[in-house]
């Protein structure tokens, strides 16, 4: 049997409530559900998808993101958790100590951008995705996303004049970190709470194409499905598949299927 | 929206939120250290200062020290409410008072309660002048503030087994506290953690306690060293028990005069002993005595 090929997604803005978090639940739950073996890292010292879709709170969990990426590698058989709110996904949480974690790696590590790209690498070959989330800045542990990727996406506020600034920030890291991942491939923009009747939102869907140069051809619209979701701790395929919001993210995970020439797992 | 739904949520929602508001999550927050000016009468000494005397002859010599070349270094004090606390620099602080200053150049600087108690002993577990009974005192002080006495050894920079001597003192008997109370040098934790030791092993003994209080009291008279304290009960209580049925008394008659007691007459299964204060009797009297008895047990009268 040949390994399998792993693609590792950051899905990474610094703009605040762009949708980042939203992105990767409904699309590892999507993933998961074409039968993928999927991954979520949370790099996010606020942990909402850990607290979305984690069996348990951060605070009790003995390996986060934060213990994994300041120890030495033998701990990442402990980090990663294969149970959570979402069949077939598994996770490593995301803790408020990684704000800490961003000081330290920033003193003591002598490649403090690579530090989760060499805990990772042993996943390589047992995952078909693994998704990182990010936090919302374009500091160390957005960096150490990127440098672990293969592929990136940028969720962009469809409408937002301000998520529009901040993805042009984001561009110059990206063009820094391709000094040392050379590899590291845009998949493009995605469009959050887009409202095709709305003249910013064209106007935004414009520029975004522009200014990064790939967008994602779906288009994830306003639904207040999201936020019953993240109370239900579900994702929206289990809240409510039929729903238009939870479709769109299903044709985001073909698209990428498709695009990344993902083989499904077989089992469905 | 289905009205299940409505309730499904409404419930998660405030499990969540509970959930979130029960997890002890630490937020990192930092505030910086200040250098100031602080007036000594609102500054206290380190709650946890486990030492109660400072010698004045020392106390002069440093704020004469003080006034001629000044405070090299600022003293260290965190602040509680509106007032101050020292981490370190007491003396210097005490020093400052007897100049009659009215403040001092500090550093002020946010320190957590167990990190005072680790400041207020560890500058002094390093200094030779005090005793090893005020210090496991002090531990005894500070522990609450540490989760496991396994953090308070570590903070400290202490084995576990040497802590452990430290907290032997508390095992001692009432007697020996109040005398280490106004003499703490008596016992070293060693000597305390051997005591406590020998009480364990004998304290089904019945002539425990009178052992130890013969030997404490040789000890304070400096006729016996702490170190050969607990082999000299061990030998007492040794010979005692080898003994035992005949130090079983039976009867005794106390012998008086004028009102005073001088001596006593007393009977076991094996002996009777006839004791008399040496300053009861004069040689004569001792003589005659003496010829009674070998007389008497001679059969002749």
């Amino acid at each position: 049997m040949t390994e399998k090929k792993t693609v590792v997604i950051a899905v990474a803005n610094h703009k605040g409530g762009c949708g980042k978090t939203t992105t990767v639940i409904n699309l590892s739950a999507e993933l998961a559900k074409m039968g993928l073996a999927v991954l979520v890292i949370d790099l996010d010292p606020q942990a909402n998808a850990s607290l979305h879709i984690g069996k348990k709170h951060p605070s009790e969990v003995a390996v986060t993101c934060a213990e994994l990426l300041l120890s030495e590698i033998e701990k990442l058989p402990l980090a990663i958790h294969s149970e959570t709110n979402i069949e077939g996904v598994s996770l490593i949480y995301g803790s408020l100590a990684l704000g800490k974690t961003e000081d330290e790696l920033k003193d003591d590590a002598p490649r403090p951008s690579e530090e989760l790209r060499d805990k990772i690498k042993p996943l390589h070959g047992i995952y078909d995705v693994i998704l990182i989330d990010c936090p919302p800045s374009l500091k160390l542990l957005t960096s150490n996303a990127l440098a672990a990727a293969t592929h990136l996406i940028v969720p962009v506020e469809s409408g937002s004049q301000y998520g529009m600034y901040g993805v042009t920030d984001l561009m110059k890291l990206v063009e820094k970190i391709h000094r040392i991942n050379p590899g590291l491939e845009l998949i493009g923009a995605l469009l959050i709470r887009h409202d095709e009747r709305q003249t910013v939102c064209k106007l935004i869907e414009a520029s975004a194409k522009n200014q990064i140069g790939k967008l994602i051809d779906v288009r994830i619209p306003t639904s207040t499905k999201v936020n019953q979701s993240a109370i239900a701790q579900m994702s929206l395929h289990a809240l409510d598949r039929t729903s238009k919001v939870a479709r769109a993210f299903r044709q985001l995970a073909e698209i990428i299927v498709k695009q990344l020439n993902l083989s499904n797992g077989g089992s469905k | 929206m289905s009205r299940d739904l409505k309730k499904l949520l409404e419930e998660k929602l405030q499990q969540n939120n509970q959930r979130h508001a029960d997890a002890s999550q630490a937020v990192e927050f930092s505030e910086g250290r200040e250098y100031k000016q602080i007036a000594l009468d609102i500054i206290d000494p380190n709650p946890y200062q486990p030492r109660r005397i400072f010698p004045q002859v020392e106390l002069e010599k440093l704020a004469a020290s003080i006034a001629e070349i000044g405070l090299l270094e600022p003293i260290l004090l965190r602040q509680v409410d509106q007032r101050y606390q020292i981490a370190a620099g007491e003396r210097r602080w005490r020093a400052y008072k007897l100049l009659n200053k009215h403040a001092i150049e500090a550093l002020v600087t946010p320190i957590t309660d167990s990190d005072m108690a680790v400041f207020a002993i560890a500058e002094n577990v390093d200094r030779e002048d005090l005793s090893d009974y005020e210090i496991g005192l002090a531990l005894r002080q500070i522990e609450s503030v540490f989760p496991t006495k396994k953090k308070l050894a570590e903070s400290l920079g202490l084995n576990r087994e040497d802590m452990y001597r430290y907290f032997a003192f508390d095992e001692l008997p009432e007697f020996m506290i109040s005398d280490l109370n106004t003499n703490p040098r008596l016992l070293s934790r060693s000597a305390a953690s051997d005591i406590k030791r020998l009480l364990k092993q004998q304290k089904s003994s019945p002539f425990l306690n009178a052992c130890l209080a013969e030997a404490w009291a040789l000890l304070l008279g400096s006729e016996l060293d702490q170190t050969k304290f607990t082999g000299y009960v061990n030998n007492k209580l040794k010979a005692l028990h080898e003994n035992k049925t005949d130090c079983h008394i039976q009867n005794s008659h106390n012998l008086i005069r004028e009102g005073k007691k001088v001596g006593n007459i007393a009977w076991t299964d094996k002996h009777m002993t006839i004791k008399i204060s040496i300053e009861a009797l004069n040689s004569d009297q001792e003589n005659q005595l003496k010829t009674f008895l070998e007389n008497m047990l001679n059969g002749e009268h």
